[in-house]
């Protein structure tokens, strides 16, 4: 069953669709980036699916179940981080959970002490004098304490450092292993997407370009690098976000094209090279 | 709805709506509008919304299972606390100034039932014209309660002329004497129901209007 399944969802702005027709499924117990150049629309849509913008058009499905806004006790079944704690700057994180705790019918109080200790969090601090990093993980700990099935997390890794970054990486695919937690996580950071998640959702000027296996995508494309000497009398235009300097021509080209290409120019593109090649393309 | 009124009154609680309460000791002073009393609370539940604007509340309630109608009815139960509170403090400043009920008010009404039957239709008229006009977006608060001052000043200035011109209002509600008060519950009675309306009213556009707007 799906965890989470969004149809044609729509947001438009007076100046045109924030986003647009955006559909996806995310199974249960996977890891799904959501992943775009700024303004790409990945916190419209989060922000849509979880109702707090208004879509135009759409339907989000949640365990099976249609998920409207009101239904609070599917919202309980959710964990919902955007960005890291920036609320109520004064207040120990003693009060916060104090007054977090009665929502939710389902608080594991001894997951809550183990996240506080895995992520070496001191209640008795105030929420301003956490570090960036500290402020996303006492996020995620109130967000795994409550044993939600489904993490929708808003570029949760972006102000980390890359011990911490690579901890919660760990931490999610621990999750989604071990406890059949669904996770659909935004960020522009490619890297992080490589180590986790295993679908890829991709979105260009808030259209869905792909929503696919990683593996698959990652197979689609291959990055043509080479110097002018090496690809000369070659036909460049079929190369996706061509670029070209003094020693270097390089461009994307899908994998069934590559053989036009000279073998030792032919090599495995990353996810960065298809996301920074694709938007290239779309900017020229 | 529960745990949402805890927070409210936990996390999102600022004392000095609470503190504002004492300002009832207003009522002992010899001439003075009264009514003037009943304008702190209001200024309280403005700070109270500027304490959660500043303190980004709404950032906090997003993570929360609740819905926006959730969220407005909450601020708006401790907005009625806040004003409620009021009224009711004002009750022993009142019998202590019954005590000295010779010193006549010089300036409008005495410190009385009807006093606080009028007070409570001015807190409930602010909450009308504050409350909707903060949730048009969900962060503005300076213009709704500009306005809702506004109108209290010139409810405030309408009851002290009808005190004036209203037969009824002259012969009962500007006395302190225990047989006059109770001519004057009629007045506290519907007042405190006008006030229940309005702010229900205003409850139901505020909730409206905040569902419209995108967090």
């Amino acid at each position: 069953m799906d965890a989470l399944r969004v149809e044609n969802l729509c947001k438009r702005y007076p100046g045109g669709f924030a986003i647009e027709n955006v559909s996806f499924s995310l199974a249960e117990g996977s890891i799904m980036g959501l992943i775009g150049a700024n303004g790409a629309g990945k916190t419209t849509t989060l922000k849509a699916l979880m109702g707090y913008l208004r879509p135009d058009a759409g339907t989000v499905t949640l365990f099976g179940r249609p998920f409207p806004p009101e239904n609070t006790a599917l919202r309980q079944c959710i964990g919902f981080v955007s960005g890291g704690v920036d609320y109520f700057p004064r207040k120990r994180l003693s009060a916060v959970t104090a007054a977090t705790r009665p929502f939710y019918a389902d608080w594991d109080e001894v997951a809550y002490q183990n996240c506080l200790h895995t992520f070496e969090l001191d209640e008795h601090k105030r929420t301003s004098e956490l570090s960036a990093g500290m402020k996303v993980k006492y996020q995620l700990a109130l967000a795994l304490s409550h044993r939600a099935r489904l993490l929708i997390l808003d570029e949760p890794t972006s102000g980390l450092d890359p011990v911490s970054r690579d901890e919660l990486l760990e931490l999610f695919l621990t999750l989604a292993e071990e406890q059949g937690v669904s996770i659909l996580f935004s960020t522009h950071i490619t890297s992080d997407l490589e180590k986790c998640a295993r679908t890829i959702t991709y979105l260009q000027k808030g259209r869905v370009l792909c929503s696919e296996e990683q593996s698959a995508l990652l197979e689609r494309w291959r990055l043509v690098r080479g110097t002018p000497e090496q690809l000369a009398g070659v036909e460049l235009s079929g190369l996706t976000g061509l670029r070209r300097h003094a020693e270097t021509v390089e461009g994307l080209c899908p994998a069934a094209r590559a053989a036009r290409f000279p073998a030792e120019t032919v090599k495995p593109a990353s996810l960065e090279d298809i996301i920074v090649h694709l938007e290239r393309e779309a900017r020229a | 709805m529960k745990a949402l009124l805890r927070k409210e009154f936990t996390l999102s609680l600022f004392p000095l709506p609470y503190c504002f309460w004492l300002l009832a000791g207003l009522l002992l002073i010899p001439n003075y509008p009264y009514f003037v009393t009943f304008f702190y609370a209001t200024l309280g539940v403005m700070f109270l919304f500027q304490y959660n604007r500043e303190n980004r509340d709404l950032n906090y309630m997003v993570t929360l299972p609740v819905t926006k109608a959730q969220m407005v009815k909450a601020r708006i139960i401790q907005t009625a606390a806040i004003e409620l509170g009021m009224l009711v403090v004002c009750l022993p400043f009142m019998a202590v100034r019954g005590m000295y009920s010779f010193l006549n008010n010089q300036v409008g009404f005495e410190a009385n039932l009807a006093l606080l039957g009028l007070g409570a239709v001015q807190m409930g008229l602010f909450n009308l014209i504050f409350l909707p006009g903060a949730y048009r977006d969900g962060r503005s608060i300076g213009l709704p309660f500009l306005l809702g001052s506004l109108a209290q000043a010139v409810y405030m200035l309408a009851m002290e002329i009808l005190l004036r011109i209203v037969p009824y209002f002259a012969r009962w509600c500007d006395r302190m004497d225990l047989s006059a008060q109770l001519h004057q519950i009629p007045v506290l009675v519907i007042g405190l129901a006008v006030y229940a309306l309005l702010t229900l009213w205003a409850a139901h556009i505020s909730i409206r209007r905040f569902e419209r707007i995108d967090l």
